[in-house]
C-alpha cells in the first residue's frame, strides 16, 4: 500500500500543478468582470479547488484539504452571486491559492505550517456575506446525544445542513481506542485516515477523564467520539470500521434541523434509506424521462432493469475532473432507489482522483446492497489510465472488496 | 534524555516511538520527574514517528496529571503525521503543539 500511496500522492502534486497552471490569470479576468460573473470562468476555478480538496481528504493532508474547502466555500458564493469578486476578494483568493500550491507541494509536512489565520479570513469573508437567515443559523445550535441522552457535541445549524448535502448522512461513532482500534493492530491515525478518505470528521471528542493519571493503572479503555458525514451507508459504514453497528448512531439531520431548538437529536432509523440530494431532486422534478433525468452535469436513463448514468451533453469526457461531487450525488440517488447502475462515460473520461475515490465508495456500497455497478460498454480508456496512475492494482481493489473490473484493472 | 531548567519547566526526550512497547517504561520516567505541583512540561517528540493508541493515553494521563496542578502539556517539534492526529482528534484544545 505504501508505493500505492507514493504513486497516489506524486500523481496528486502533478494534478494540482495542472490544475493552478493558469489559475492567477483566471482570478485576475474575474476581477475585471467585477459582479457580472462569467460562470464558467468561476466553475472552472471552483472545479481546482473542489478537486485539490477532494485528492487532499484522500490522502490525509488535513491543511490542504481545509485550505480547498474554504476557497471552495468563497467560489460557490461567488457563483451564486452572494459575493462579488472584487479586489479585496481576489487577493484573498489569490494569496489562498498561492499558499494551497505550497502546501500540496510540501506533502505532508504541509500540516505543520499554521494557517490559522488564512482560513479564518476566508471564513469572515463568507460569513460577512451570508444572507441574514443563513447567519442567524450560525448562531443557533443543536445538541447531538447518544440515544442514552448524553449530550457529545454541539454543532451549528448551518454546519450541520452543509454537513448533509449532497445525499450525505450523519452518523455519531463511538470507538474505544483500546479494544477498536490498539486489540485489532491498527492505530488511530489508521481510522481518521479511512475516514477522512470516505468522508468528514466534523467534530471529535475524547472521554479524557476515563484515562485517568500517572497514578492510575494504565487506562483499558479510551473512549472516542468521532461526528462523521459520508454517502456510505449504515451497514456499509459499520463494516468499513469494523464496528458493531450499536456503536454507530445515524443523526437525522433533518428532523434535528426542523425542531425549534432541541435538547437532543433525533435519531435515523437503522438503515433508513439516505435523503435525496435535494438540488437532484428538484431538477428531476423539472426534466421529462425522455431526455433522460437531469442529476447536475449528468443524466439518468432509466431502463426496465437498470439506470443508465451519462454526462449531460454538454460535459466533455476531460471535464469529469472535478464533478465528483455531482457524481456521488447521482449516484446516491440511484442507490436510494435501488437500482443497478450502467455507467456511460465517453472514452477519454477522466474522473480525476476524487472522482475515482467516489466510484470506489459507491461500488463498496452497491456491492454490499446487492446492486451491481459496471459500465454499459468498455471500461473507458481515460479512467482505466487514471485508475493505473493512482496505483490501482487488483489486489489493492480487492482489499477494498471492490471489484477491478470497473477501473479496467481485474 | 529529560532537562530540568531552572526549576520551572522540564522537558522530556523520548527520543522513540510512544507506543504500547516503550509505554511503560516511559510511563515510570515521566511519573518520577513530575513532582507534585509541577505546572509545567514539556514533551519534545523528536525522534516520535508514531504514537499509538496505548501511547495517547500515555500524553493524556500525563496531561490530567498536570490538569490537577492547573498546568498544561506542552509537545514540540511534532511531526506532520502526529500533529495532524492530534489537531483532527480535537487535543489542541487541551495539549499546547508545536510543529
Amino acid at each position: 500500500m505504501e508505493s500505492m500511496d507514493d504513486e497516489i500522492m506524486t500523481m496528486f502534486v502533478e494534478d494540482t500543478r495542472e490544475h493552478l497552471g493558469d489559475i492567477e490569470a483566471c482570478l485576475m479576468d474575474m476581477e475585471h468582470d467585477g459582479a457580472d460573473i462569467d460562470e464558467e470562468l468561476v466553475n472552472k476555478v471552483f472545479r481546482a479547488a473542489h478537486s485539490i480538496k477532494g485528492g487532499a481528504g484522500f490522502l490525509n493532508l488535513q491543511n490542504t484539504r481545509d485550505l480547498g474547502h474554504k476557497l471552495e466555500n468563497v467560489l460557490h458564493m461567488i457563483r451564486s452571486r452572494e459575493i462579488a469578486p472584487d479586489t479585496r476578494v481576489i487577493n484573498l483568493l489569490l494569496g489562498g491559492f498561492d499558499r494551497l500550491r505550497g502546501l500540496v507541494e510540501l506533502g505532508p509536512a504541509g500540516d505543520a505550517e499554521d494557517i490559522s489565520g488564512l482560513l479564518a479570513e476566508l471564513s469572515g469573508l463568507a460569513v460577512e456575506h451570508l444572507p441574514e437567515e443563513k447567519k442567524a443559523d450560525l448562531a443557533r445550535t443543536a445538541d447531538i446525544a447518544l440515544p442514552d441522552g448524553r449530550v457529545l457535541f454541539t454543532q451549528d445549524r448551518l454546519s450541520l445542513e452543509q454537513a448533509v448535502t449532497g445525499g450525505k448522512m450523519l452518523y455519531l461513532v463511538e470507538y474505544d481506542l483500546i479494544h477498536d482500534v490498539h486489540a485489532r493492530k491498527k492505530t488511530p491515525l489508521d481510522i481518521f485516515a479511512a475516514m477522512e478518505a470516505s468522508g468528514l470528521v466534523l467534530d471529535c471528542r475524547m472521554d479524557l477523564a476515563a484515562v485517568g493519571d500517572l497514578d492510575a493503572p494504565p487506562a483499558n479503555s479510551i473512549p472516542l467520539y468521532v461526528l462523521f458525514a459520508t454517502i456510505v451507508e449504515p451497514d456499509v459504514v459499520s463494516y468499513l470500521f469494523a464496528l458493531d453497528e450499536r456503536r454507530i448512531t445515524p443523526v437525522d439531520v433533518a428532523s434535528l434541523l426542523a425542531g425549534d431548538a432541541p435538547a437532543q437529536a433525533p435519531v435515523a432509523s437503522p438503515g433508513a434509506a439516505p435523503p435525496p440530494s435535494p438540488g437532484v431532486q428538484a431538477a428531476s422534478d423539472r426534466e421529462p424521462a425522455d431526455p433522460g433525468e437531469r442529476a447536475g452535469p449528468f443524466r439518468l436513463h432509466h431502463a426496465p432493469d437498470h439506470t443508465r448514468l451519462a454526462c449531460a451533453p454538454d460535459l466533455a469526457g476531460d471535464e469529469l475532473t472535478g464533478a465528483a461531487q455531482a457524481l456521488a450525488q447521482a449516484l446516491a440517488v440511484c442507490l436510494d432507489r435501488g437500482v443497478d447502475v450502467r455507467l456511460d462515460f465517453p472514452p477519454q473520461a477522466e474522473p480525476g482522483l476524487d472522482g475515482l475515490l467516489a466510484l470506489v465508495s459507491a461500488a463498496r456500497t452497491f456491492s454490499a446492497r446487492g446492486l451491481s455497478l459496471a459500465h454499459a460498454a468498455g471500461v473507458p480508456a481515460g479512467l482505466a489510465a487514471q485508475a493505473v496512475r493512482a496505483g490501482f492494482t487488483p489486489r489493492a481493489l480487492a482489499e477494498a472488496g471492490v471489484d477491478g473490473g470497473l477501473f479496467g484493472v481485474a | 534524555m529529560n532537562d530540568k531548567g531552572d526549576g520551572a519547566a522540564m522537558v522530556l526526550r523520548p527520543g522513540r516511538d510512544i507506543v504500547a512497547s516503550t509505554v511503560e517504561e516511559l510511563r515510570g520516567q515521566w511519573k518520577a520527574v513530575l513532582t507534585p505541583g509541577t505546572a509545567s512540561l514539556t514533551v519534545d517528540l523528536s525522534g516520535v514517528g508514531m504514537v499509538d493508541s496505548v501511547g495517547l493515553g500515555l500524553l493524556i494521563a500525563t496531561h490530567n496529571s498536570l490538569d490537577k496542578a492547573g498546568g498544561r502539556l506542552r509537545l514540540t517539534r511534532v511531526g506532520p503525521d502526529i500533529l495532524g492526529l492530534l489537531r483532527t482528534m480535537r487535543l489542541d484544545k487541551h495539549f499546547i503543539l508545536e510543529g
